[in-house]
């Protein structure tokens, strides 16, 4: 691991990438701070007003200020995108492990599971976990978490089945290492480098899938300035009033590039 | 080399939010053009909006006529090509027994014809169609105790094929509706006991009771179409009464042939029939319509300004106020049958005090609402039902906008601390999601917390209408964000819908669940009147017992932005008919 | 229809060499079950959410009786299990039942909706293999140059772009601001569409002899087509690229290279088809991830595919046509990851095949 590190800190292009994205991260945590005008601030005398000194990414229908909504928006995007891949990577993790691990009947029953989520319209299943649960983030969010861990499961499984007949794990079990012992102490620590990699190349996709689901209007709910239903929701005033739904759409850009970047870095390391 | 690459993607970016900026400026757009629609609605009292053209009110059934004010000038240019109109409501099913949607208004009516007609914009007036006169008890076409209504057909009028349309053909299409139970016979249908004929030009139907609007609600746009028994019967299966077949041929008797009801492509292609039985004045028809339907409805003025469409029915606001304009279009405003409102649910825990009712009331700002939300396109409502309707009267109390009160009828409710409520949105409204965050921005000031929540339209019609779970389902807020319009311009007919009033058939429960005994009593009795002061008595207790209720917050009637192209003449909006209705028959192109 | 090949192939040789006949039939019966999971799933879903697609279509005005009759028509007042039964019977004779949405039998809606959902995707498909990777190549023959740099920018933004935000942009660059291509839409609406034949425009209009609507269906079709495809055109180019450069690197290329073997030579012969094997697994990857943009791209752009179908009953609650819908779905996406393992192992069969 600190080996990795090591090599990625090496080439400096890496750590520009990961400069920008430390950046955003603390450009999203200040966020409240850093906002020039309260995102929520509704004030109708002011709508539709063009970027300007005062309003750097003007204002929307509601006379709120873009730039302050941006800003605000991104702690969401991050949190979102962050507790999906950690829910996902743990729930694959585990099964992953066990899977691989015990095979059988086991591995099996939970290799179709993940067949039949990977071959499931992650929409519809979004969409129908919003319609019975109720439509908000945290929602939308479990309905994508579901739908992403069989991705990590079989990464880890691989990763497992490659490891299960080395030396070292025959002569652990030979000892008389029990079995949560030999998976959680000694293979997952091998297995944890490739699943960062995945997961940092994750962020992007995972980012856009919630704005998408907002801008479906089952994700984030209003006055949320969450950037997927900001885009949605200016997307009809588009022709005349672009600031609305462009800056929201950038941003998301932005943030999905800086978060590729850092895991396209991070797998070439991981190759070298 | 790395810095670079990141400087490549700065301007790249730029380069992408360059393309989304979309220069406003058009080639046809004329900046200081004074606008040439009407004057923007006054949101006070009586409906200001004046139509731009003033069609003379045609005292018949509309027959396609001339266009009414041709150009002396212009030699009428022959123009063949198809007329693109984009209508701002799904089409629903063209089965007339069962469609009942507004977008049904675009293309029904032409298709198939009924016994009597709204025609009309602002005072729309009642007419016979294939009926040859409106019925009374002076004239003995309604009995004395108002349950038998005999109704005489005009001779002549026949079907596409040829069949005549005669007493058969109405009974059979009034049965038709009551056996299908698909949805439209709630209208007229399920009032009547039996339709019979008497001879080949006669009809009488019983009601099951005296119905005073019988007769305005055979005038709707829907449940009322007369079908063709002949081709109904040879298309049968399994018993359906030709259901199936007509979900996508026709079986009318109108101006215009349903010749494609493509539902995968959105649109439908209607034909004009040369051989209609009211025949043909307009000496330059419109021959072809195809009607569309937008699913992205922000390109829909681009389509105007490109000619891709001539008419577009309800751009957005500012769409619409942009090509107000510019040279080239003709942008009208009209009052329409819709009404929007915030349901309140009277009985949910949080609702189910009148003063917080009343307290919500006052702490909704309408007049700010219509001018800087709705751009002045709505019409203020001071009772129950819109200025637009007939039967309306100033109802007491009014609520104005007043944040002090608001705040002290909660303390005296006992909410000092703070209340939490959830809105839904549902999609059934324009603007929705606007008018709920700036009225969450007021509530906040007075110590109320509003969670705004989207829903699918499905489950909340499920539990608010027809499961009347709206209390107890979880995931349902109190207050909902909708809009109503009435099936025929009745303002019984439309508060029936929005308040839980007895009614023959209908859903279970209505959109305000607040059971008034006082306002369910003076309802039915308005049914059963025809004594005008009477009425007017009634109408005045109801509209106040409501007022005075509080369990919906008014919004306002709603206006209709029709958007045409300089080339299109003949237009006329009918207000029964909803905007989605473009009046074919009697309209041309010039270009 | 690769697999197919290579499945017929396999069981034609003799029993020895018969491992892929096995494994395709092994992994048959597999998808098989996925294919009742996926059923099974979305039936659960149809019983949590708690939305009545009757009464959505009959409309506030129907009375209770319309909409229990009306229930018990469609079978929606029986048990979940027992419904379950009476979709799988109907399955198997070819019969999916009627859509609550569109009235008409949904098997007659999937017929009319799926040609242009393959349309589409397999156009984007297409647009990923030939402009992907000769993309990929170029980039990879220079590494470090400006072509490599701005191929790699343009595979980092066409995976960051939000579909829905990139279709909204060219629709107002290239329909509105430039003009060049139609709005929405397959074809225009005063041509109409070709004569059926397939329900591909493309091809039906060939077939028939129609250049005035192939070329019009054409230009329908570029905007959904290159909007769908542009993110897969990244990942295909940068898996080419990364791919090619590994083999490079190889050994056996650094002999060929040190004995004097002409580049040009080098690249086809050598480099090439051993590059281009993770490419191959990235196609079955990237067939998905187009399936999953269908959806927005269709909406967006009026297409009347699956997705756009998909929206609409979603909407409606019409679960049993969602039902079918997946299903569809489901067969496509496994069947092209199939297709996919069997390609590989054909084409280098050192790879096991699990």
């Amino acid at each position: 691991m600190t080996l990795f590190l090591r090599k990625f800190i090496r080439k400096p292009g890496n750590w520009i990438a990961l400069t920008l994205a430390a950046v955003l991260v603390v450009m999203a945590l200040a966020g409240s701070r850093l906002a020039p005008h309260d995102p929520l601030g509704v004030e109708l005398s002011l709508k539709f007003k063009p970027p300007s000194a005062q309003f750097w990414m003007g204002t929307d229908n509601l006379g709120r200020d873009v730039a302050s909504r941006v800003i605000a928006g991104a702690i969401l995007a991050l949190k979102s995108a962050a507790v999906i891949l950690v829910s996902a990577s743990l729930l694959g993790v585990v099964i992953g492990l066990v899977s691989g691990f015990y095979g059988g009947l086991v591995d099996e029953i939970f290799m179709r599971l993940s067949d039949i989520l990977i071959a499931f319209p992650g929409l519809v299943l979004a969409l129908a976990i919003a319609a019975a649960l109720g439509p908000n983030l945290t929602n939308a969010m479990i309905a994508i978490s579901l739908v992403w861990w069989p991705a990590y499961a079989r990464l880890v499984r691989g990763q497992v089945l490659s490891m299960k007949q080395r030396d070292f794990i025959l002569a652990l079990r030979s000892l008389g290492a029990s079995d949560t012992r030999i998976m959680f102490a000694h293979i997952l620590p091998n297995v944890i480098t490739p699943l960062i990699v995945q997961v940092t190349s994750d962020l992007g996709p995972a980012l856009i899938t919630t704005s998408s689901l907002s801008f479906i209007g089952m994700g984030a709910q209003p006055p949320t300035p969450e950037w997927g239903s900001m885009v949605s929701q200016g997307r009809k005033y588009i022709l005349d009033y672009w600031w609305i739904s462009t800056f929201p759409g950038a941003a998301i850009l932005v943030t999905v590039l800086v978060f590729n970047a850092v895991g396209e870095r991070l797998r070439q390391t991981f190759q070298m | 080399m790395k810095q670079i690459s990141r400087l490549l993607s700065v301007l790249i970016v730029l380069a992408f939010v360059l393309a989304a900026c979309a220069p406003s400026a058009t080639p046809t757009q004329a900046p200081a053009a004074p606008p040439t629609s009407a004057p923007v609605v006054q949101p006070t009292q009586a409906p200001q909006v004046k139509p731009t053209e003033a069609p003379p009110k045609p005292t018949e059934a509309p027959k396609p006529t001339a266009p009414p004010a041709p150009s002396p000038t212009a030699a009428p240019v022959v123009v063949t090509r198809p007329i693109v109109i984009v209508a701002s409501d799904q089409p629903g099913q063209p089965d007339p027994a069962q469609n009942w949607t507004f977008g049904g208004a675009a293309y029904l009516p032409h298709v198939y014809d009924s016994l009597f007609r709204y025609v009309g914009d602002a005072s729309p007036k009642l007419t016979a169609q294939l009926a040859a006169e409106i019925p009374s008890v002076e004239n003995g076409g309604i009995s004395k105790d108002g349950l038998t209504y005999t109704i005489k057909l005009k001779p002549g009028a026949k079907f596409h094929d040829g069949s005549p349309v005669n007493a058969d053909a109405v009974v059979y299409s009034y049965d038709r509706i009551k056996a299908l139970n698909l949805g439209a016979n709630g209208i007229t249908a399920d009032w009547v006991t039996k339709t019979e004929k008497v001879d080949d030009l006669t009809v009488k139907f019983t009601l099951k009771q005296p119905f005073s609007d019988f007769l305005n609600s055979m005038g709707s746009v829907w449940g009322n179409y007369i079908v063709n028994p002949t081709v109904a019967k040879a298309n049968e299966k399994d018993n359906d009464w030709g259901h199936a077949w007509m979900m996508e041929h026709d079986a009318g008797s109108g101006p215009y042939t349903l010749t494609n009801f493509d539902q995968a492509n959105n649109q439908i292609t209607l034909e004009r029939f040369k051989d209609y039985w009211g025949g043909w004045s307009n000496p330059n028809p419109i021959d072809k319509a195809f009607i569309r339907w937008l699913p992205e409805a922000t390109m829909a003025r681009s389509m105007l300004e490109k000619g891709d469409a001539d008419i577009v029915v309800n751009l957005s606001s500012e769409d619409f106020a942009a090509l107000e304009k510019t040279s080239g279009f003709d942008s009208q405003k009209h009052p329409s049958i819709m009404q929007y409102y915030l349901g309140l649910n009277g009985s949910s825990e949080a609702l189910k005090n009148v003063k917080v009712r009343q307290a919500l009331q006052y702490s909704f700002n309408t007049d700010k609402v219509i001018s800087d939300i709705f751009n002045g396109n709505l019409l203020k409502m001071n009772a129950a039902v819109g200025p637009g309707y007939p039967d309306v009267y100033p109802a007491t109390p009014q609520y104005p906008y007043d944040l002090e009160k608001a705040k002290s009828l909660l303390k005296e409710a006992g909410f000092e601390k703070g209340l939490e409520l959830t809105a839904n949105l549902v999609g059934a409204m324009p603007n929705d999601s606007a008018v709920l965050e700036y009225w969450q921005s007021d509530l906040a000031k007075i110590g109320v917390t509003l969670k705004i929540q989207q829903i699918d339209y499905g489950t909340w019609s499920t539990a608010w209408f027809t499961d009347c779970t709206a209390s107890t389902a979880p995931n349902i807020g109190q207050i909902s964000a909708m809009g109503v319009g009435g099936d025929y311009p009745s303002a019984w007919e439309v508060m029936g819908q929005v308040y839980p009033v007895p009614r023959l058939g209908g859903a279970k429960c209505s959109a305000v669940y607040i059971n008034d005994p006082v306002v369910n009593d003076t309802y039915n009795k308005i049914a059963k009147t025809t004594d005008p002061a009477e009425r007017q008595t009634l109408f005045q207790t109801l509209y106040n017992q409501i007022a005075e209720d509080a369990g919906a917050i008014w919004i306002g009637q709603g206006v209709d932005l029709v958007t045409l192209r300089d080339v299109v003449k003949g237009y006329q909006y009918y207000f029964s008919m909803g905007g989605n209705y473009v009046p074919l028959p009697g309209m041309s192109l010039t270009k | 229809m690769w697999f197919l090949a290579g499945g017929f192939t396999a069981f034609c040789q003799e029993p020895h060499k018969n491992i892929l006949g096995t494994f395709v039939l092994r992994r048959f019966f597999t998808l098989i079950l996925v294919w009742i999971g996926v059923t099974i799933l979305v039936f659960l879903i149809a019983n949590v959410v708690p939305s009545d697609p009757v009464a959505l279509r009959l409309g506030p005005k129907a009375s209770p009786e319309a909409i229990a009759f009306w229930r018990h028509a469609y079978g929606l007042d029986l048990p979940l299990p027992q419904q379950y039964i009476r979709y799988m019977n109907g399955l198997f004779h070819g019969d999916l039942g009627t859509s609550i949405w569109s009235g008409r039998p949904i098997l007659s809606d999937l017929i009319d909706y799926l040609p242009a959902t393959l349309e589409l995707a397999l156009t984007a498909l297409f647009l990923a293999i030939s402009v992907g990777i000769p993309l990929g190549i170029w980039a990879g023959n220079n590494p470090g140059g400006m072509a490599d740099r701005g191929v790699q920018i343009f595979a980092a933004f066409g995976l960051a772009l939000p579909l829905f935000w990139l279709a909204l942009v060219f629709q107002l660059f290239f329909y509105r601001n430039l003009g060049w291509l139609p709005l929405d839409s397959r074809i225009d609406l005063v041509l109409g569409p070709p004569q059926r034949i397939t329900g591909f425009y493309l091809i039906d209009s060939l077939l028939v002899g129609d250049p005035r609507r192939f070329g019009d269906s054409l230009r329908h079709l570029l905007m959904p087509a290159v909007v769908l495809s542009l993110p897969s055109i990244g990942a295909v180019a940068r898996m080419t690229r990364a791919s090619l450069l590994d083999v490079m690197t190889q050994d056996y290329v650094r002999t060929a290279r040190a004995k004097g073997v002409p580049r040009r030579l080098l690249l086809w012969k050598h480099v090439l088809s051993n590059a281009l094997l993770p490419v191959v697994t990235l196609l079955g990857n990237a067939f998905n991830g187009l399936l999953a943009g269908v959806f927005v791209v269709e909406v967006i752009f009026n297409w009347p595919g699956l997705g756009w179908y998909a929206t609409r009953v979603i909407l409606a609650s019409d679960y049993g046509s969602i039902v079918s819908i997946t299903l569809v779905i489901a067969i496509m996406a496994t069947t092209v990851n199939l297709g996919v393992d069997i390609l590989y192992h054909r084409l280098d069969p050192r790879i096991q095949l699990t």
